[in-house]
């Protein structure tokens, strides 16, 4: 071959013999036709199937049927078949069961499902056959062009000069080297693909994870937020039931205030995110309630409910006793 | 000369071996695939079994006739064909295992033997 400074040059031909790869060409290609053969076989059991479902749903419409009963190879003779609703269900393995044709039914829809499986697990493993072939060809073409295709290999005392040299025809003074660089080029630039094609697969793995994680965590802070807003009106319910008659401008400030004592029980399971969130809505809440209890100094028994308890009516309620008194 | 010509019987009688050992090899998978599709097959009536109602007719298929079984003991026989099969499979495996390496094996020394035959005429050609 070539003596090259910096290597040997081998035709690609000679690792990839054509006819090795055109005999594993026809090998899978033989697998592939016998895969499909069976897949041809399923497709038949599932067309059977569905007419079996078909017949056995007929069946028990009438009490009989008037059929030609099969005698012997070639005769026939007029019958009736009766019991329409009794079936005998061959389960698999010799194995009978007596069973109503609706049971049936459910048996054959069940072995339907088994089938249809089956077959597209046939079908991604056709799939795969024919990626290989197509493999194959490739590799059987591009040795086929041998004649002037090669392949470089470089002497491994260079390990410096091992990756920039793919692409670095002046190296090789041979005519045919140029050829010889630019599948080598192909290659590298294949092998580059590949990697680039992984890193972005990692990338997406990491990406696809992290939101997994997030939306966890996001479950997590709705359900302690909506479990609290469920407290939240139930008390209000509670409240409403406990002072009849109340305005519903009066409720809705009543809301706020029993949302901030469910808040405190709440706490432990929160988030430190919620945690921050909610104290700055008690806060706020808390100025209310003083301002609510500016208003009636009048109700010292109701004051000190609205602080044990959580059911009873408070301040709003008052104040809400207060405008009445009012107007 | 004599020595070339036992290097080619050696030859041939590994090769022999081999392909028996392939024989062996393909005989193995066709029994494994046998199997693998019997305890599909199962496995099947064992789903079928445990959904039917305990008061429902059972019957196997014995020759000719069919015989009324228990549906317990339907149950409790297919359970145990799995259980066998299963077994069968793993001891299947065990020996396709076996035999593969044994065929490998066969290959290096018939690849020697071939290297030993090649270097031997050389040597009778020059001389």
């Amino acid at each position: 071959m070539v003596g090259g400074v910096k290597g040997t040059v081998t035709p690609l031909a000679s690792v990839f013999p054509v006819e090795e790869a055109q005999k594993a060409v026809q090998r899978v290609g033989d697998t592939i036709t016998q895969r499909q053969k069976e897949l041809d076989h399923l497709r038949q059991f599932i067309s059977d199937n569905r007419a079996l479902i078909n017949l056995v749903q007929k069946l028990p419409d009438e009490i009989s049927h008037e059929i030609m009963v099969p005698f012997g190879r070639a005769a026939f003779f007029p019958g009736r078949l009766i019991h329409t609703n009794e079936l005998m269900v061959l389960l698999g393995d010799g194995y009978y069961a007596e069973r109503t044709a609706k049971q049936t039914n459910e048996i054959l829809q069940r072995r339907g499902k088994a089938l249809e499986g089956q077959c597209d697990s046939l079908k991604a493993m056709i799939a795969d056959l024919q990626a290989e072939v197509s493999f194959f060809n490739n590799t059987a073409a591009e040795a086929a062009e041998g004649l002037v295709e090669i392949r470089e290999e470089y002497a491994e005392d260079h390990p410096a000069s091992t990756i920039p040299q793919s692409g670095r025809s002046p190296e090789i003074k041979h005519p045919e080297s140029s050829y010889a660089s630019g599948v080598k080029e192909n290659e590298a630039g294949e092998d580059a693909e590949y990697a680039r094609m992984m890193a972005r697969l990692d990338v997406l793995e990491k990406e696809e994870e992290a939101t997994f994680e997030r939306d966890e965590e996001e479950d997590v802070t709705r359900f302690v937020s909506s479990a609290h807003l469920v407290k939240a009106n139930t008390l209000v319910k509670e409240t409403d039931s406990g002072s009849a008659g109340k305005k519903s401008s009066t409720t809705e400030k009543h809301l706020p205030l029993q949302s901030e004592q469910e808040v405190s029980t709440v706490h432990p399971l929160t988030t430190d995110e919620k945690i921050s969130t909610v104290s700055k809505q008690s806060q706020v809440i808390i100025g209310s309630v003083v301002e609510h209890s500016h208003g009636f100094p009048s109700d010292p028994n109701r004051e000190t409910s609205s602080s044990v308890g959580t059911s009873k009516p408070s301040k709003p309620v008052s104040r809400f006793k207060m405008q009445r008194g009012n107007s | 000369m004599a020595a070339l010509r036992e290097a080619q019987h050696e030859l041939e009688t590994q090769a022999n071996n081999l392909s028996k050992l392939q024989k062996d090899i393909a005989k193995n998978h066709q029994v494994r695939k046998q199997y693998t599709i019997q305890l599909g097959e199962n496995e099947l009536v064992l789903k079928e079994l445990d959904l039917l109602n305990e008061d429902a007719n059972v019957y196997k298929l014995i020759g000719p006739v069919l015989v009324k079984q228990d549906l317990a003991e339907a149950n409790a026989n297919v359970r145990k064909r799995i259980e066998y099969i299963s077994a069968e499979l793993k001891r299947l495996d065990g020996t396709l295992q076996d035999l593969e390496e044994k065929q490998n094996s066969k290959k290096e020394t018939i690849l020697k033997l071939q290297q030993k035959l090649q270097a031997l005429q050389a040597g009778k050609s020059k001389a």
